[in-house]
């Protein structure tokens, strides 16, 4: 059985916001399209010619997609976390061949492996998909060691029946 | 102590993903919007008919059709991705606790675990993060009685945000 006791912090819940954000392919797509049209435009405007109805369309759109989505990112993650209670005390969970069990101060949560939709890992935590929206993650700071990261990657490894992305098994 | 065994369906869900939607201050803000504009398009064309329509009176309703099949998409998509609401869920509400059980899960969570309870016409919606919420299905109620008894209980936990029907 694997034991994990972890602290979620704003910090981890804004990553965790961004990192979602950003990687969806459909936004990743649109912000590309957006930089590639906005590149040139930039170099124009400030080395070339000046035009004032493009100017203002232009600078709409930067400003939205730099400055107004992330600043709606970080409030969203900010109003995530204040709002979930489990957050702010320690969660424990308990992996084990058949079950999944989440404790906190709250809630007392078991439930077999198989309902997973998919789990993915990234630098920073290991993600459990219920479905394609509700997620629960756990740092990788909270973790004892590399040992434990290890040995919780091969056993979400040996479930077949769940979808997974993980980093060398 | 309040027994109820539901099952989630589709259209539950989706009228979740629409009851989400239509309540976020960004819709409402642009529904706001949406509807002057449109009713002064009608009311320009219905005074003088060779006035022509408006880029904005295509726009506005595009973009919101969009969004409306968008959300159905995804209320699809999410569903089918998620197996827990393929199971025939047992709920037990306590004074203290509500008790979760299915063929894959067990839960137990105290009353503040949740945000706010909210009850529409078809479902009752415990949220528990402002993006996540625990549903029950009014079709799972076996009767109106059973109904009220988790309307009182939920209006006695003086902490627990509500916004409830009121009693038939």
């Amino acid at each position: 059985m694997i034991i994990i006791k972890a602290n979620v912090t704003l910090k981890d819940v804004v990553r965790y916001t961004f990192y979602d954000f950003y990687t969806n392919i459909g936004r990743v797509i649109i912000q590309v399209l957006i930089l590639i049209a906005t590149v040139p435009w930039l170099y124009q405007e400030l080395f070339t010619s000046y035009d004032p109805r493009i100017n203002m369309f232009s600078w709409i759109g930067i400003i939205y997609m730099y400055m107004l989505i992330p600043i709606k990112l970080y409030l969203k993650a900010r109003k995530i976390y204040k709002s979930t209670k489990e957050f702010h005390y320690p969660i424990q969970y308990e992996f084990d061949d058949k079950l999944i069990k989440i404790t906190s101060s709250t809630h007392e949560h078991s439930h077999k492996w198989d309902i997973l939709y998919k789990v993915t890992e990234t630098k920073w935590w290991f993600s459990f998909y219920f479905n394609q929206l509700t997620t629960s993650f756990i740092p990788k700071a909270a973790f004892l060691n590399e040992e434990q990261i290890q040995e919780s990657r091969s056993l979400i490894a040996s479930k077949k029946g769940v979808k997974q992305s993980l980093f060398n098994k | 102590m309040i027994q109820i065994n539901a099952q989630l369906t589709f259209r539950d869900y989706l009228h979740y993903s629409y009851h989400h939607f239509f309540r976020r201050p960004i819709t409402k803000i642009y529904l706001g919007l949406f509807i002057p504009i449109v009713c002064w398009e009608v009311y320009k064309i219905s005074v003088d008919y060779d006035s022509g329509i408006g880029l904005i009176w295509l726009t506005l309703p595009g973009i919101f059709l969009i969004s409306l099949a968008s959300i159905y998409v995804q209320a699809k998509s999410v569903f089918k991705s998620s197996k827990a609401h393929h199971e025939l869920i047992a709920y037990t509400f306590t004074e203290n606790f509500i008790f979760i059980k299915s063929e894959s899960l067990q839960s137990e969570l105290k009353w503040d675990t949740f945000i706010k309870v909210v009850e529409t016409n078809k479902l009752f919606i415990f949220n528990t993060t402002t993006r996540s919420a625990l549903l029950i299905p009014k079709a799972s109620f076996e009767t109106i009685n059973k109904m009220e008894e988790l309307r009182a209980l939920i209006r006695s936990k003086p902490e627990l945000k509500h916004k409830l029907k009121t009693s038939a």
